[in-house]
C-alpha cells in the first residue's frame, strides 16, 4: 500500500463513492430549475439561456465524475493487496473503491444523456 | 500504509469457522464490515426508489380534484395498521438473532430466526391474499390512483418478499454452523428488516392519507 496516510484515502474514498451521485443529483434539480425559470413566465424576466445553463452543468457534472472516478481509481490502486473481506478501515475502502468504480461510469452516462438531451429538445411546450 | 505488528490480524469473514473463532474476530473488527456498508447502500436506493413512489403518488393526488376517483373504495385501515404491528414485531427478533450469532449462540440465533420467518411469512400470505383480492375489485390500468396505489403496495411487497428469502437464505446457512461471513450477512439482514418495515410504515401512511 501507499504512502498515503489511511484519512487521506479515507477522504479519496468518501468522494469517489459520492461525488458522482452528487454531481447526478445537482444536474437533475439545477437543470429543472433552470428550466422552469426559462419556460415559466415568471422566469421570463430573468433570461436565462437555457442551452448555456444546461451545457454548463453538463460540463460540470461530467468534470465532477472523472475527478470522482480518479479518486476510486486511486483508493482501488493504493489498497491492491488487500481485500474487502478484510478489517475496516482498509477492507471499507476497497469495497467502496470497487463500488464506485462501476457506478461513476453509470453516473457519467446519466449525466451525458440528460444533459445533451436537455439541450437538443424543446425546451418549452405547451403542457 | 504500513501494517501495525501490535494489531491481532483478523480473519477474513470465511477465515473465522468455529464459535469461538468467530467471537473473536467480531470482537476485534474495529467498524462495521463491508457487508453492512453494502446494505447501507442498498437501503439508500431503496429509500429513494419508494421516495420517487410516494412523491409520484402526492403529485398526482393534487392534480386530481375527487382523490380516490369515483367508483374506487377508500383504503381500509384498521387490517393494515394490525398486520404492519405483526411485521414490526419481527424486527426485534432480527436484530436479537444477529447480537447471538455475534455472541456464538447459533441455537438462539436460529430460534429468533424461526420466529421472525414464521410472522414474516405470515404477513406476506395475507397481504398477497389481500391484494389479489383487491386487483378483482378494481384493477391496475383503471386509472392513475389504481395505478400508483398498486406500484407502491407491489414494490412494498416485493421488498417484504426478498427479506423472508434473505432471512431462510440465512437459517439455511446457520443450519451449516457459524462463521463470520454469516455473522455479517445476519447483521445486513436484520438492518435491512428495519429499512423494510420503516419503508412500509411509509407506504401504508402515504395510502391511507388518501381518506384525510
Amino acid at each position: 500500500m501507499s504512502a498515503l496516510s489511511l484519512r487521506s484515502l479515507a477522504v479519496l474514498q468518501w468522494f469517489g463513492l459520492l461525488a458522482g451521485a452528487g454531481a447526478w443529483a445537482g444536474q437533475l434539480v439545477v437543470g429543472f430549475g433552470v428550466t422552469q425559470a426559462e419556460c415559466g413566465a415568471a422566469g421570463s424576466r430573468f433570461g436565462i439561456g437555457n442551452d448555456v445553463w444546461q451545457a454548463a452543468l453538463l460540463g460540470a457534472g461530467v468534470l465532477a465524475i472523472l475527478v470522482a472516478e480518479a479518486a476510486a481509481v486511486t483508493v482501488f490502486l493504493r489498497t491492491r493487496g488487500t481485500s474487502y473481506e478484510e478489517e475496516p478501515p482498509v477492507g471499507r475502502m476497497r469495497f467502496f473503491a470497487i463500488a464506485a468504480m462501476a457506478a461513476n461510469l453509470i453516473f457519467l452516462m446519466i449525466v451525458v444523456l440528460s444533459g445533451t438531451a436537455s439541450i437538443a429538445n424543446v425546451t418549452c411546450r405547451q403542457a | 500504509m504500513s501494517a501495525d505488528p501490535a494489531r491481532v490480524p483478523v480473519p477474513r469473514t470465511t477465515g473465522a469457522e468455529s464459535p469461538a473463532e468467530v467471537v473473536a474476530a467480531v470482537r476485534r473488527r474495529a467498524g462495521p464490515p463491508a457487508a453492512w456498508w453494502g446494505m447501507v447502500v442498498l437501503i439508500a436506493s431503496e429509500a429513494t426508489l419508494f421516495g420517487a413512489f410516494i412523491g409520484t403518488y402526492y403529485y398526482l393526488r393534487f392534480e386530481t380534484p375527487v382523490w380516490p376517483p369515483l367508483g374506487i373504495p377508500e383504503p381500509k385501515v384498521v387490517v393494515p395498521l394490525i398486520l404492519i404491528g405483526c411485521l414490526a414485531l419481527t424486527a426485534p427478533p432480527m436484530l436479537l438473532a444477529y447480537r447471538a450469532a455475534a455472541a456464538g449462540r447459533l441455537r438462539a440465533a436460529r430460534g429468533y430466526l424461526v420466529l421472525a420467518l414464521v410472522v414474516q411469512a405470515g404477513y406476506f400470505a395475507f397481504e398477497v391474499h389481500d391484494f389479489r383480492d383487491q386487483l378483482h375489485t378494481y384493477g391496475i390500468t383503471r386509472n392513475a390512483y389504481s395505478s400508483i396505489y398498486y406500484t407502491l403496495l407491489g414494490a412494498d411487497h416485493a421488498h417484504v418478499l426478498l427479506g423472508i428469502l434473505f432471512t431462510a437464505w440465512l437459517l439455511a446457512k446457520l443450519a451449516g454452523g457459524l462463521t463470520t461471513y454469516r455473522v455479517n450477512a445476519a447483521q445486513a439482514i436484520a438492518w435491512y428488516w428495519v429499512a423494510v418495515i420503516l419503508l412500509t410504515f411509509a407506504v401504508i401512511g402515504t395510502l391511507l392519507s388518501a381518506r384525510v
